[in-house]
């Protein structure tokens, strides 16, 4: 194989000008395969990346208020399909009303109040979920309103009628962060579940030792929520979770309808592209394989020279083999550079018009890699109809 | 390529020495593979048109043989080409040499690997009488020297007669292929 593969290699090179014109002409088609690819990557990334880089379309909302017990949050928790689930308590009983005690401003704005815990998604890494009855997260709007930052001390009021009474309770608050734009986009405050369960408590007449308010007697710990906080794991998970709320009985709103559309097209600009590919490395290899075969014709003399010499028929017939694994690795490297200088143009062309500044054409290096093993198989199985032709060849064609 | 129904060839053969090969009987109970071996290690051959790659630099053609054995090359190719008379061209492409130097070159190439027997198929029929006469001369010397069988398949039998061969006619009768069986009717010395 060693010897074989140097003379093939010696061959390739010494005719070079028909080397040239195999690799010129298997690049030809390679290029606009991987123009094609790259636009077809490129654009339906441009729509997928925000899908999956924006958790809100990974989030699943219930529709009404239910009764969610502890015993059906473990159970959607342990699902694979679950990345995120917190309970959530009624709306009505889920807002404070907020303000920076001592400020110039004075300002004292209604907040909603939005449960949080580990792992929460909309929360950029390295910002911690707040923890306790003491901390919080601000969305970015608060805190823009109450001119609060990260180590800034607020205060939150909650007021109840109780018995005829109105009874007010002012909470102090240190701003753990502030949470990014795309986390929440009104004004809001990501709280600890412990906090959530003790403004309802509290809003519902109920004493709540943890922070010495007064009241009924407390709920006890298996208690069930009015809603939940869920987020997918993945972009295809909406639809698995959708689909077993639904048979709950749970009337959820999603984006799958988002998904879905993304997901069509990509399907069907696959079909099409793997249908132009089929087609292309369909004719390649025709059309090589008769090349190969029209050249082993050509040199049966000096093959049949090599079988007088010695060598035996399963290694004269790697020769055409490994000259077609020449042309396709020559070839793919002159497609790969010929891609890049067309992506480039093309993303100077389209980029913002059409992809708002993301590349409309890109490729990953695995796909490169692909299009490489593609390309030696397609070259090695249109070369095989060669290296058969060899292996008819007989070694007394030499002396004929 | 003795098998040959339609041509009746002459074979012409150098003083014999060591042991007879039953090629025959080899090529019967052979496969393909087992040929290939055996005729790497056994024979070399001298074809009409020289049969040299011309992808190959003359050095590298006569170290082909060798190569394909994994024998060492060591100065072959020099000690070879300069008996030859080639020496300057060792490194240049087939194509840059005369059909004499091309000639002279398949000669090497036959004699690198030591086989016992080298089978020659008009060796000289593409070129000139007086290169003719010069390599057929060349060829009977080092054959002499090496102490190879040559065969030698020739319609020129004044110039093998006068380089010393034995000339053998042999009328083939009858050849069949598939069973690798040759009927000859006569194989006898020729008269000088």
């Amino acid at each position: 194989m060693g010897l074989v593969g140097r003379l093939a290699l010696d061959d390739y090179r010494h005719e070079w000008v028909l080397s040239g014109c195999s690799v010129l002409a298997l690049a030809a088609v390679l290029i606009p395969l991987l123009v094609l690819f790259g636009l077809r990557y490129g654009i339906i990334a441009n729509l997928l990346d925000p899908l999956i880089e924006n958790p809100r379309y990974r989030e699943v909302t219930p529709v009404t208020s239910g009764r969610y017990t502890p015993e059906w949050f473990e159970t959607m928790r342990a699902r694979d399909d679950v990345e995120f689930l917190v309970p959530r308590t009624r709306s009505l009983a889920a807002s404070i009303r907020l303000r920076v005690p001592d400020s110039e401003v004075g300002r004292i704005i209604d907040v909603e109040l939005i449960p949080s815990g580990t792992g929460d998604p909309v929360l950029d890494e390295g910002l911690e979920p707040p923890k306790g009855y003491g901390q919080v997260l601000l969305s970015t709007s608060v805190a823009e309103r109450l001119g609060a930052a990260r180590g800034t001390r607020v205060e939150g009021i909650v007021t109840r009628t109780r018995q005829g009474e109105v009874e007010t309770e002012l909470l102090p608050l240190d701003v753990a962060g502030v949470a990014p734009p795309a986390a929440f986009g009104r004004d809001g405050m990501f709280v600890s579940s412990d906090l959530l369960v003790a403004i309802e408590d509290f809003l519902d007449g109920r004493a709540v030792p943890a922070l010495g308010w007064p009241g009924s007697t407390p709920r006890s710990a298996d208690r069930a929520f009015a809603g939940f906080r869920m987020y997918a794991r993945g972009l295809d998970d909406v639809a698995t979770l959708r689909a077993e709320l639904l048979e709950q009985n749970v009337d959820v709103r999603t984006s799958i309808a988002d998904i879905s559309l993304v997901r069509t097209l990509d399907r069907n600009l696959g079909i099409v592209y793997w249908i132009i590919a089929a087609m292309a490395i369909a004719g390649y290899c025709l059309s090589f394989a008769t090349s190969v075969w029209a050249n082993v014709d050509r040199k049966r003399r000096e093959f049949s020279v090599l079988r007088l010499t010695g060598f035996r028929t399963r290694d004269i017939v790697w020769f055409p083999i490994l000259q077609a694994a020449f042309t396709a690795v020559l070839a793919w490297l002159l497609a790969v550079g010929a891609y890049f200088a067309m992506q480039s143009i093309l993303n100077g062309l389209f980029a913002e018009s059409i992809g708002g500044g993301e590349p409309v054409c890109r490729i990953r290096a695995w796909h490169l890699a692909l299009a490489l093993l593609l390309t030696l198989v397609a070259s090695s199985i249109a070369a095989a109809a060669g290296g058969r032709r060899v292996a008819q060849l007989e070694p007394s064609l030499g002396l004929r | 390529m003795i098998l040959k129904p339609t041509s009746v060839g002459r074979f012409v053969f150098s003083p014999l020495g060591g042991e007879p090969l039953d090629v025959g009987a080899a090529w019967r109970r052979a496969d393909s593979d087992e040929m290939s071996g055996w005729r790497s290690r056994h024979i070399g051959y001298v074809l009409q048109h020289g049969g040299l790659l011309p992808y190959l630099t003359v050095r590298r053609n006569i170290e082909l043989p060798r190569r394909l054995l994994e024998l060492p090359l060591g100065r072959v190719a020099e000690d070879l080409a300069g008996r030859l008379g080639i020496r300057q061209q060792l490194d240049k492409l087939p194509a840059a040499l005369s059909v004499g130097q091309r000639q002279r070159a398949a000669i090497a190439r036959a004699l690198a690997h030591e086989p016992p027997v080298v089978i020659a198929d008009e060796p000289t029929a593409a070129i000139d009488p007086l290169n003719a006469e010069r390599i057929t001369a060349l060829l009977a010397r080092l054959a002499d020297e090496l102490k190879v069988t040559l065969i030698v398949a020739s319609h020129a039998q004044d110039l093998m007669r006068h380089a010393g061969f034995t000339l053998i006619a042999h009328q083939i009768e009858a050849a069949d292929e598939e069973s690798m069986t040759v009927s000859v009717c006569s194989a006898e010395p020729m008269a000088a």
